[in-house]
């Protein structure tokens, strides 16, 4: 039990955990057997039993259980359920119009039927049903209310709200500037552009996977992989002094981590070049800013010449393309970043403190 | 084209079902707001409320069977028949009463029609009067004739009304005499029975006041409650008392009287009340309405701290006693530690570190016990000489140890190191703690490390010691030393008494003010134990032990009786030897925090091994601080090495390192006990994670459990500010005066010998006849001249003012500032002005009068007041103080009142009482009466030539007031001049 406790602790730490996810992420979309209602409920019962299993353990339900907590718990649910749903709606459609037959929302809309009573009355039961879960979950949750705050005392680990945690999250790897301005921007300036930038009028008002492939992926990717996963360890896997602890980990708040990240810069000069760090910004931090601009404005334009990304050239036009790929190599820079910390221990691709622009 | 809608089916959902699922639905929403509003309504503190109702109830009602069971029920019955004769008797006249009581209602009737009508009539008179007042102001002459008229025409009518009126009162107040009269008996009867079972009228009107009916249903029901309900949350707000929120302070507002219901009530307090349900045990003091601190005013926590605003009993800061009771909160409120509550609810031992909050100003604090203990423990201990305490109680102060600046004239450097390493081995004690030998650094290495420490430290101060010679003293005599040592005044600060353990002299603290002198021979040579006590002020100028003044014969016969108390075990001792290996791997390792290694491995080298000593002594008095407590050469202006404490009450539990210790619960006050009781204990399993110098370095005082009680106490009162300053105690100029007089007291242990504030005179346990000890400082303030006392503590052995006394008052050698603290602090005391003009000559009858009445009340029997003490003929512990002096140190406007009544001055003072006090308090002079006796025919006659008649003359002597002022003339003038 230990041992498997530990195996669990050290694959959840974040190197492994991410990559894992990976993993699992392509299993999860190439494996059609997992959609069906057969594996909905498979998928439902292999996670239901690893959370009741895990609640055994103290340190995991301490975590777990706090009220502020129990929103992200069924977070989890909800998404997979609501994956589930999509996923299996897609694959059904495929296979329905692989067979010539119409899509499931072809043929509901043939039946058009009355807002009044069929609407509004299934809604209305609905918004009572909800109330009561509402009601009772305030009345059996009290709500995390503490004693006045004291200024001396901050809270260890301080948290976002649980919807923040995944940009929170983000500000491990980047420096507060990227990671809560530039990339949230980005964010939400990227899903404000999806329509613009697809123009692909395959999928709408119906689910398939086999038409969308690559924008399913993309998007699923983003939000899964990089944003919920980031939201589930901020919420259960960060604790005090926002050190990593695996699930059954106790939160030591004395808990020491080596802190021996090191910039780009000096990985070149010192560890590679063997010369000290030049004085002047420009030159110590040439190769991360040389790096960053071949990978913002050279990357792009080489990836329209590749043969998979051409054929998006040709299909969205140059503008769609670039400013598509560019919010996409955006995306990955977290991903790449991630990776490159755990493995060179980088801190920053460019780091010109200066004047505060770090990489 | 949409299909017309007959055509196809009207329902998408099977409604049967829907109609189903909407029908659960709301019935389980209903469910829910039932549930809802019930878990809102369902708060504890209700169920404390309606609890103590029951309980109160039940005890009104008890004591109400109990009132009915001690009524006299006979007597109750014997009046009952009277009411009932009575009654029958008015049946036999019914007809004149019926006929009396109708008229009587008729004549209510129009009383009441005719004070209507003059009212109506008086309200259109006002009317009319303004209406002329305003017709005045306009042209219309026409109008205002009118309503001038209309004025005049009601106050004729209404002065009308008022004459009927007035008739009919009258008459029906004639009628209601009548009436009255008939039922005369009767009424007195009923009266009577009213006053024999009032008591029990009015227990049984507040039984039914408690009773739960219908009304108290109603109103406490859910959602009613609103309306004014009896259970209700009670709270009070405490302008002053405040909460520091960073950037704002807000004002507290107790809320705790919504639980502990009975807390500010009286006579909740027998065995049958438990918390919630118990009166404030010290109503008196705390709470009462007539208390120094109204519940109005302090409410709970700004004293006992917790979160005032919360009525739930797992968030209000509660602090359980031990493991047991905080597994039975858990168990039965989900009681949970505040993390962010600065103050939880101090602990039943400790509640009195809530005191400090306000009465940090003050040295002493009334009625305190542990608190005030505790101060004087951080004093003695020397707490304030390591740890910074920023109040004024441990500023300013001297330092606690001796001046090692002649160490070596006094000990030996063998002896030196045996003590340094275990000081109370030799004197258990002592406030000296315990460096050396802790568990925290055991292992034989760190045992090597320690002796070359102390070593050094040894030859540090030796190094830097002046060596003065003292010739041997003179040889004495053991047993005329030990009588000495036990009648002249040695005993108030000393002991010697080889059985004594410092808990002993618990709570009386100021009896180890000096150290018990056991061992002395072992210690010190007698040259120099001579010197010391013949003028300790020539050894150290600034120590505080004063000088009495002794001859060098009484000096000499001391030093033999302190030099004969021997501890072989101390004698001929020789220092160890030190491994040398060790001592440089030590100097080298304080070498490298200033140096580069191989600087410091070449500086190592250069060094001569005495200078290696004397350069590790002082690494280690640097390391441990020990120029906190001693005046060292050297170390002048070292800051002190400790944490400072000023806010520790406040400081945040994280902050506190429990280290491995897994067994001491989690709370400030454990922390701090803990330390305290073993102070290198949290250093348990560090000594693979830190260095030989890292460890914790607080010394051990070995210290009791009471000790450490005390001192928590006092150390969890130091808070961050939570009160504002003009609602603290000691801001007026007469507490700054008092506050400093009894820091001074405390530090020169004036409470050694005397008694003040009615606490003190540690010396009695070697004087045991009462008359010896030396005097009450009670009401000194009011006693003595301000210009006398200032000269009396300058020098002492001027005037021997009670010569029969053994101790002598000591020479302290104090300056102007420490004598004028003192002597403002007595008159500050009794609220009395220092200086007062000199009274003015009586006529010569009054020094007459005065002259006989010193003969008659035979003054001089016990106050000598002759030249010379001759004239006193009782036992020397019978003594007064000398008469001769009193005109000089007697404050004249206070005598008259001390010759009346001296029990009231001075609790338990021999001076007889020699007037008699009248039932109304007033006091009469015997000497009224006395004078016809045969005996005082002759002063009768002197003081006749004075008065008018004998009449006269007996009045006055019999007035207290002016035998009394007539005694001190006579004092004043003719004994005094």
């Amino acid at each position: 039990m230990e041992a498997i406790r530990d195996l669990i602790n050290f694959f959840s730490y974040p190197q492994w955990s991410f990559t894992l996810s990976l993993v699992v992420f392509g299993v999860m979309l190439w494996s059609r057997k997992l959609w069906t209602k057969k594996g909905g409920l498979l998928m439902l019962v292999a996670v239901t039993a690893f959370f009741c299993l895990s609640l055994l353990d103290p340190n995991f339900r301490q975590v777990v259980a706090k009220p502020d907590n129990v929103p992200i718990v069924m977070m989890v649910f909800i998404v997979g359920y609501f994956l589930w749903l999509s996923l299996y709606k897609a694959f059904r459609n495929d296979e329905l119009t692989e067979a010539g037959e119409p899509t499931f929302e072809k043929s509901e809309v043939e039946d058009k039927i009355f807002t009044w009573p069929d609407l509004v009355f299934s809604e209305f039961i609905c918004m009572v049903i909800l109330t009561v879960v509402l009601v009772i979950w305030s009345i059996a949750l009290q709500a995390p209310l503490e004693e006045p705050a004291n200024p001396s005392v901050a809270p260890n680990p301080s948290k976002a709200p649980w919807y923040f945690l995944g940009l929170q999250e983000m500000l491990v790897y980047f420096d507060p500037w990227m990671a809560g301005v530039v990339l949230p921007g980005l964010i939400i300036v990227g899903l404000m552009a999806i329509p613009y930038i697809d123009t692909n009028p395959k999928g709408n008002g119906y689910f398939t996977f086999r038409e969308r492939k690559s924008e399913i992926v993309l998007f699923l990717f983003g939000f899964l992989v990089l944003w919920c996963q980031l939201i589930v360890i901020g919420t259960f896997l960060r604790g005090p002094n926002w050190n990593f602890f695996g699930p059954y980990e106790f939160w030591d708040i004395t808990k020491i981590e080596p802190l021996v990240n090191v910039d780009l810069s000096e990985i070149i000069w010192i560890k590679l070049l063997h010369v000290g760090l030049p004085s002047h910004w420009f030159v110590r931090e040439i190769f991360g800013i040389l790096l960053m601009a071949a990978y913002l404005f050279v990357l792009p334009v080489a990836l329209s010449k590749i043969k998979f990304f051409k054929k998006y050239y040709e299909q969205m036009g140059p503008a769609r393309f670039y400013i598509g790929i560019s919010l996409f190599l955006v995306m990955m820079l977290l991903p790449i970043k991630m990776y490159f910390r755990w493995l060179f221990n980088l801190k920053y691709f460019i780091h010109i403190q200066e004047f505060f622009f770090n990489v | 084209m949409a299909q017309p809608p007959e055509k196809k089916p009207d329902r998408h959902y099977d409604f049967g079902r829907m109609n189903k699922w909407f029908a659960w639905s709301s019935l389980a929403l209903l469910v829910v707001t039932l549930w809802m509003v019930w878990d809102d309504y369902s708060k504890p503190w209700k169920r404390f409320q309606s609890e103590f109702r029951d309980l109160e109830r039940q005890q009104l009602a008890q004591r109400a069977e109990e009132e009915q069971q001690r009524l006299d029920n006979e007597e109750i019955s014997r009046v009952r028949d009277r009411i009932a004769e009575e009654e029958r008797l008015l049946e036999e006249q019914r007809g004149q009463m019926r006929e009396q009581e109708a008229a009587l209602s008729a004549l209510d009737k129009q009383v009441y029609a005719a004070d209507a009508t003059m009212r109506t009539t008086k309200a259109y008179l006002d009317e009319a009067r303004f209406l002329y007042e305003q017709a005045l102001q306009g042209d219309s002459e026409r109008r205002r004739e009118k309503t001038a008229g209309e004025v005049e025409g009601l106050e004729q009518e209404w002065r009308e009304n008022r004459k009927s009126v007035e008739g009919l009162t009258e008459l029906r107040d004639d009628a209601a005499d009548q009436l009255d009269r008939m039922r005369a008996d009767l009424v007195g009867a009923e009266k009577q029975l009213a006053t024999l079972s009032g008591d029990l009228d009015s227990l049984q009107q507040r039984v039914a006041n408690l009773d739960k009916g219908l009304d108290y249903l109603l109103l406490n029901f859910p959602l009613m409650d609103f309306i004014e309900p009896d259970l209700k949350i009670e709270q009070v707000m405490i302008p002053g008392l405040f909460h520091d929120l960073n950037f704002t302070t807000v004002d507290r507002v107790d809320r705790c009287v919504t639980c502990h219901v009975a807390s500010i009530r009286n006579g909740f307090d027998g065995e049958e009340w438990q918390q919630p349900y118990r009166s404030h045990p010290r109503m008196d003091l705390f709470v009462g309405a007539s208390s120094p601190h109204p519940y109005t005013r302090f409410g709970c926590s700004g004293c006992h701290g917790g979160l005032d605003r919360a009525v739930d009993f797992a968030r209000v800061g509660h602090s359980p006693l031990g493991e047991a009771e905080k597994e039975e909160w858990i168990e039965k409120w989900g009681w949970e530690a505040q993390a962010y509550l600065e103050t939880p609810i101090y602990p039943a031992e400790h509640s009195e570190a809530g005191c400090f909050s306000c009465h940090a100003a003050e040295v002493w604090t009334p009625e305190s016990e542990v608190q005030d203990i505790g101060r004087e423990l951080v004093s003695r201990m020397g707490c304030f000489a390591c740890h910074m305490i920023d109040y004024a109680a441990f500023s300013d102060m001297p330092r606690p140890g001796p001046n090692l600046a002649k160490v070596a004239a006094k000990v030996d450097p063998a002896w030196a190191y045996k003590w340094i390493s275990a000081p109370r081995e030799f004197r258990p004690t002592t406030w000296m703690p315990h460096f050396f030998f802790e568990k925290n650094i055991s292992g034989a290495q760190n045992l090597e490390r320690q002796t070359a420490e102390i070593v050094g430290t040894v030859a540090y101060l030796w190094d830097k010691s002046l060596d003065p010679e003292f010739p041997p003293a003179p040889a004495g005599d053991i047993e005329r030393g030990r009588d000495l040592f036990d009648t002249v005044g040695c005993t108030g600060c000393h002991l010697l008494d080889a059985g004594a353990k410092r808990d002993d002299y618990f709570p009386e603290i100021n009896r180890l003010h000096g150290p018990n002198l056991i061992r002395t021979g072992s210690k010190v040579t007698s040259g120099w134990l001579f010197a010391w006590i013949k003028d300790p002020r020539k050894y150290a100028a600034d120590t505080r032990m004063p000088s009495l003044r002794l001859t060098d014969r009484e000096a000499a016969d001391i030093t033999a009786y302190l030099m004969s108390s021997r501890d072989p075990e101390y004698e001929n001792l020789t220092m160890p030897e030190v491994d040398t290996g060790v001592r440089d791997e030590l100097v080298l390792s304080y070498l490298q925090n200033t140096l580069t290694i191989e600087q410091s491995h070449h500086r190592l080298e250069s060094m001569s091994p005495d200078e290696k000593d004397v350069y590790l002594g002082e690494q280690t008095i640097r390391k441990y601080g020990c120029w906190g407590c001693h005046d060292l050469k050297g170390f002048e202006n070292a800051k002190p090495i400790g944490v400072e404490l000023t806010e520790e009450g406040s400081k945040p539990l994280h902050q506190f390192d429990f280290g491995h210790i897994h067994d001491v619960p989690h709370t400030r006050h454990d922390w701090i006990r803990t330390k305290l009781l073993d102070p290198r204990i949290y250093d348990e399993g560090k000594d693979v994670v830190k260095s030989y110098g890292e460890l914790l370095k607080m010394p051990n005082f070995g210290m009791s459990e009471r000790e450490v009680d005390a001192v928590t106490t006092t150390v969890l009162g130091f808070t961050k500010e939570s009160v504002l300053a003009k609602r603290r105690a000691g801001q007026s100029a007469r507490s700054a005066i008092l506050a400093r007089g009894r820091k001074l007291m405390t530090l020169y242990n004036c409470r050694g010998c005397h008694l003040v504030e009615g606490k003190g005179q540690a010396i009695r346990t070697s004087i045991e006849d009462v008359g010896m000890l030396p005097p009450n400082l009670a009401a000194e303030g009011a006693r003595v001249q301000a210009d006398w006392l200032f000269d009396y503590l300058h020098d002492p052995g001027q005037a021997r003012l009670r010569p029969w006394l053994t101790a002598r008052m000591p020479t302290f050698g104090f300056g102007d500032e420490e004598v004028n603290t003192v002597v403002a602090y007595f008159a500050a005391r009794e609220e009395r002005e220092p200086f007062l003009s000199a009274p003015e000559r009586p006529s010569e009858r009054e020094l007459v009068v005065g002259d006989v009445a010193f003969n008659m009340f035979q003054c001089a029997k016990c106050h000598p007041a002759g030249p010379g003490a001759e004239t006193a003929v009782v036992g020397s512990g019978e003594l007064a103080p000398s008469l001769l002096l009193a005109r000089e140190r007697l404050r004249h406007d206070w005598v008259p009142h001390w010759i009346v009544d001296p029990q009231s001055w001075i609790a338990g003072t021999k001076m007889p009482a020699n007037f008699n006090q009248l039932e109304t308090g007033e006091y009469v002079s015997p000497l009224g009466s006395a004078i016809d006796a045969p005996m005082f025919a002759d002063q009768k006659r002197r003081m006749m030539d004075y008065f008018g008649s004998e009449e006269e003359l007996k009045t006055h002597l019999a007035d207290a007031e002016y035998v009394s002022s007539v005694l001190r003339d006579h004092i004043w003038w003719n004994l005094g001049d």
